[in-house]
């Protein structure tokens, strides 16, 4: 009975109603295990590498506190840049690249004929396939002499790159693989397109207008939000790369991880590399902290741009 | 107000439950052990130790052998095999707690591991049992001792030789292998065959086989250890890498990344060179052994290392390294890992071990043991490891990134994306901050 | 119908969807063709897409080479201890900013958006230092505690769910006096069945999957999961493609089955996404 008398002044003192006390208590149990989550896991972890970012630390010996050291020696890292503007490669074309595909996928999905959930069933297949099982797969497939792809490119009489083992088309070889498991991105734009009111097409065959015309001014505009969401999933998905990478360069100690040439260290590469091969806890953290301001300013980047090209329908 | 109370209970009630329900369903070992540990005084309960270690196939079940011999003769001292190659799995294992109780390494990683304090020292147990040192190899002993402390045991001797396919050198006119660098060139050029359609069928000698060994020849090093810097622009390093570059240039990138992607698995009858398509190789002790297993028809010989004809001085270089023992830091049972340790590095053990696999004991005394007979090689390998040309990677705090840095920028500089110079200044760029 | 009109709406339609299906088909039948050759075979020039008599023992080979069973049980406790973490505690936390009115409710809702874009690598140290300090490295705790405290996405996802159950279904029994946990557990958590089965399975294929996790928190190979199990196949056995092939069969074969059998939790997630608008 205390409690509830003393609860009853505070009540008073900031003005809520005690049917909103008692909201406030449940909704706060209700949320209580992603709150303590939240702050064990998240909040902790992103203020304490802030600190580790600023020391030495192998793990072994406590942190020794070296300043922004680790930072100037990221900035004269060759590694870093490498990271950085392989990872800038494959935000900045794969993942567009792979967003079209996906949409005119999920166009071609949608069509509207016989047996068409056959072929979304096909399509989505490679999407379910575990990661480390695809890029195993893949590197079979682009092996130059005994592969598939090779065996269908010289059966068409085109050129058979080297594909994972020529550090130029290492990336390529990346934007196939992810390709193949498109349907899953392809899945979510055809959801939006079943959304999209048939009577605009409808209206824009009255008007005479081509194929061309109605997918930039109908489908584009109506996708638009979802066109966001996945560019900046995409886009940070692209600087956590690593399995694919990992699996390609066949990644043990001794062996330096990131392929021929090091054309596979991505950004996420680089830090497990430094983490924990190399442990040096503190280098790699502030690397996170500098992948943390990249990302947020690409987002906001993408964000602030968006107010342009992304259209929130009807309203 | 009761209520709630009852509910935010009950919530927390169930969250814990489930959390302890969940640690308890995973952390049995952790928590048997250290009951174990209590129990460990009375000398009557049974330890089990986890032995890893970085043998696989054939040679991971030799280990197995011994593990079970072990094992039936010390029932109160369980020791469970685990074939695990990865050793950066070690590593993390010993920083999280929960290492193996006794671990097999390479010896370049004694020192950095050491003196991070990832490896516990055995000086107490060496004196108390009266091991003795003496027995050992100076040059495989050092290599596990640091500021007077002795981090591990070696169990073998790793010696690399030039490995050469008889019928192949014959066809193409060659009556032996090469002696120098520059024979070797030729031979390299010569052995190796293009189809018509120019593609490559067979390879002299991998082009970007192990710099390390050649730098020796030309009388490079990797560290001035007076100076504290380190020296990967060093002239015999960077004449082991142009030489590398001058063979690699000769195929080009393309052409050799082609052939090495249809080369089969090394421990197997697809070895390359086991199936001719490496007309020569640089391989270690453990080949022959591997050769009897896989290819026993395979008609081979073994030679030097080839010599730089400007420094014959340096004539048998090469690289020597070691496999061994330690007992991690953070153990729960020392003395039983201990125990076992210092059964499996007795005379006996080694010699077993080091037979079965083709390597080289690191005790002086076995070396002329009956037990070694019939292992193919050993006699000129056994011979080789006593030329004064053979040296090791510097050990170092920083070694195995230096080693990394270093294949990276080999590997660019083979490709032709740095210039060698500027490869080398990279490495030496990255690594000199470590130097403490 | 006029022919151009059947060329536009069925011929057209089916040549590309065909054209497409060979792309995406057509690895399965290079993966499991290549599973079937003998060691020889998949270094043959000219390469045959078809083997010659099929070699069913590489599938036997791969099981004795490496002890793929005993990973398959590790991934499978992970996967169920993720589940139930997950079903635990992710309506309870979409229940709290969906239903109950109070003013955590926006905040934690926008927190946990927010929380979707944050790179995973920001926080991958230190919580590996804490795991570190409490002993639980080489266990599978790192890899399951994180679900008891509820996934951004899957809080999202039944968040969504739970826009569109009718306010009515509790009103009714608030009226009678039952207390909101109780509304909970007995009117809201049955109306979100499918829902929860959407969120178990993904729970379960993110677990399965996953790669990174297993890397950094297991290192004991008797604890290893069926994704570090076949990578480590790979690094010992890299070359013997029809063994590999066959073992990463072995690995895609329950995801494949679970694809089929719940297909129409896939197609939802599907359109769970076009909610971020």
């Amino acid at each position: 009975m205390r409690d509830s008398i003393s609860g009853k002044t505070s009540l008073r003192r900031k003005g809520w109603t005690r049917r909103e006390w008692h909201y406030f208590w449940l909704g706060l149990i209700f949320a209580s295990p992603w709150i303590i989550g939240f702050l064990v896991f998240t909040v902790y972890p992103f203020f304490s590498s802030l600190y580790f970012s600023l020391t030495e630390y192998d793990l072994f010996n406590a942190p020794r506190w070296v300043g922004i050291d680790n930072y100037k020696a990221i900035m004269k890292d060759h590694n870093f840049y490498k990271s950085i503007s392989n990872t800038l490669f494959m935000a900045f074309i794969s993942v567009p690249i792979t967003l079209l595909c996906s949409l005119l996928i999920a166009m071609l999905l949608n069509f509207k004929v016989k047996g068409i959930n056959y072929y979304r069933t096909i399509y989505y297949l490679p999407a379910v396939i575990p990661g480390v099982a695809s890029a195993l797969l893949w590197t079979w497939m682009l092996n130059p002499d005994f592969g598939l792809v090779n065996i269908f490119l010289r059966w068409v009489g085109l050129p058979d790159p080297a594909w994972l083992l020529d550090p130029q088309f290492t990336k390529p070889s990346l934007i196939l693989m992810g390709l193949w498991g498109s349907g899953a991105g392809a899945l979510i734009f055809l959801a939006a397109l079943q959304g999209v009111p048939q009577t605009y097409y409808e209206a824009a065959e009255v008007d005479g207008a081509n194929w061309w015309y109605r997918f930039w001014k109908i489908t584009v505009p109506a996708l638009s939000p979802i066109i966001l969401f996945q560019l900046i999933m995409g886009l940070i998905g692209a600087f956590q790369i690593f399995t694919e990478s990992y699996i390609l360069a066949g990644g043990k100690s001794g062996n330096s991880l990131g392929g021929p040439g090091q054309s596979l260290l991505f950004y996420a590469v680089n830090l497990y590399q430094e983490a924990f091969m190399n442990l040096k806890m503190g280098y790699a953290s502030a690397l996170a902290w500098i992948l943390f301001i990249i990302v947020m300013l690409i987002t906001l980047l993408v964000l602030k741009t968006s107010r342009r090209w992304v259209y929130y329908g009807g309203e | 107000m009761k209520r709630k109370g009852s509910i935010l209970g009950l919530i927390f009630v169930f969250l814990l439950a489930i959390l302890s329900g969940c640690s308890g369903k995973d952390t049995p070992s952790p928590g048997k052990e250290s009951g174990e540990t209590k129990g460990g005084d009375s000398k009557k309960e049974s330890v089990e130790l986890s032995f890893w270690y970085g043998w696989t196939g054939p040679e991971g079940e030799a280990l197995e052998k011994l593990i079970k011999k072990w094992n039936d003769a010390n029932p109160d001292i369980k020791v469970k095999g685990l074939s695990q190659s990865d050793y950066q799995k070690q590593l993390t294992a010993i920083t999280g707690g929960n290492p193996p109780d006794v671990a097999s390494n390479f010896g370049q990683d004694v020192v950095p591991w050491g003196e991070r304090g990832a490896m516990m020292p055995l000086d107490d147990y060496i004196k108390k049992d009266n091991v003795d040192l003496g027995d050992f190899v100076p040059a495989a002993l050092s290599s596990s001792q640091s500021k007077g402390k002795t981090y591990a045991i070696p169990i073998a001797m790793h010696v690399s030789m030039l490995f050469y396919n008889k019928e192949v050198l014959e066809k193409a006119g060659l009556s032996g292998p090469p002696e120098t660098m520059g024979q070797l060139k030729e031979y390299i050029t010569k052995l190796s065959v293009k189809e018509n359609g120019g593609k490559l069928q067979r390879l002299g000698l991998w082009p970007g086989v192990d710099a390390f060994t050649f730098s020796y020849a030309y009388g490079g090093s990797y560290y001035d250890a007076d100076k504290k810097q380190v020296t990967p622009d060093n002239a015999g390093v960077k004449a082991a890498i142009e030489f590398g570059k001058g063979i690699w240039d000769q195929f080009g990138s393309s052409e050799l990344d082609r052939f090495a992607s249809g080369l089969g698995q090394y421990m197997s009858p697809q070895n390359p060179f086991f199936t001719g398509k490496y007309a020569m190789t640089i391989d270690g002790e453990w080949l022959p052994t591997f050769i009897k297993q896989f290819a026993p028809n395979l008609n081979y010989g073994i030679a030097p290392i080839p010599y730089d004809e400007n420094n014959p001085n340096l004539k048998n270089p090469g690289n020597v390294s070691t496999s061994v023992f330690y007992i991690p830091k953070g153990v729960k049972h020392p003395e039983e890992s201990w125990k076992f340790l210092k059964w499996i590095t007795e005379p006996d053990q080694m010699a077993e071990f080091t037979a079965a696999i083709g390597n080289l004991p690191t005790r002086t005394s076995l070396q002329s043991n009956e037990i070694y007979k019939d292992v193919p090689g050993f006699q000129e390998f056994l011979q080789y490891s006593s030329s004064p040309n053979l040296h090791s990677f510097p050990a170092t705090t920083f070694s195995s990134e230096y080693m990394t840095e270093f294949s990276t920028q080999y590997n660019a500089i083979l490709r032709g994306e740095v210039s060698v110079d500027e490869g080398l200044k990279r490495v030496k760029d990255k690594i000199q901050p470590l130097v403490k | 119908m006029s022919a151009a009109k059947l060329l536009r709406t069925k011929i057209f339609p089916h040549t590309m969807l065909i054209l497409f299906s060979v792309f995406f088909l057509f690895p399965f039948v290079w993966l499991v063709f290549t599973s079937l050759k003998s060691s020889n075979e998949i270094f043959e020039l000219p390469p045959r897409i078809i083997p010659a008599s099929f070699q069913w023992s590489n599938y036997k080979a791969a099981f004795e080479t490496v002890p793929f069973g005993h990973y398959m049980l590790n991934t499978l406790v992970i996967c169920v201890v993720c589940i139930i973490g997950q079903l635990f505690a992710a309506p309870l936390v979409a229940y709290s900013i969906s239903r109950i009115p109070w003013v955590g409710s926006k905040i934690i809702f926008a927190i946990v958006l927010a929380t979707m874009i944050l790179p995973s690598q920001v926080q991958l140290i230190p919580q590996y230092i804490i795991f570190a300090k409490l002993g639980w490295i080489n266990t599978i705790l790192p890899l399951t505690i994180g679900a008891f405290f509820g996934a951004p996405f899957y809080i999202f996802l039944l968040r969504q769910f739970l826009l569109g159950v009718p306010k009515e279904l509790s009103e009714a029994a608030k009226m009678d006096g039952a207390s909101e946990f109780r509304i909970y557990a007995q009117i809201i958590l049955p109306t979100l069945k499918p829902a929860l089965a959407t969120v178990a399975l993904f729970t379960f294929v993110g677990a399965y999957t996953d790669f990174m996790g297993p890397l950094i928190y297991l290192n004991d190979s008797a604890k290893w999961t069926l994704t570090l199990g076949l990578q480590g196949f790979q690094q010992d056995h890299g070359a013997q493609w029809e063994k590999l092939m066959a073992a990463s069969t072995i690995m895609a074969i329950p995801m494949i089955l679970l694809y089929f059998f719940g297909q129409k939790y896939y197609m939802q997630s599907g359109s769970a996404f076009t909610g971020f608008k």
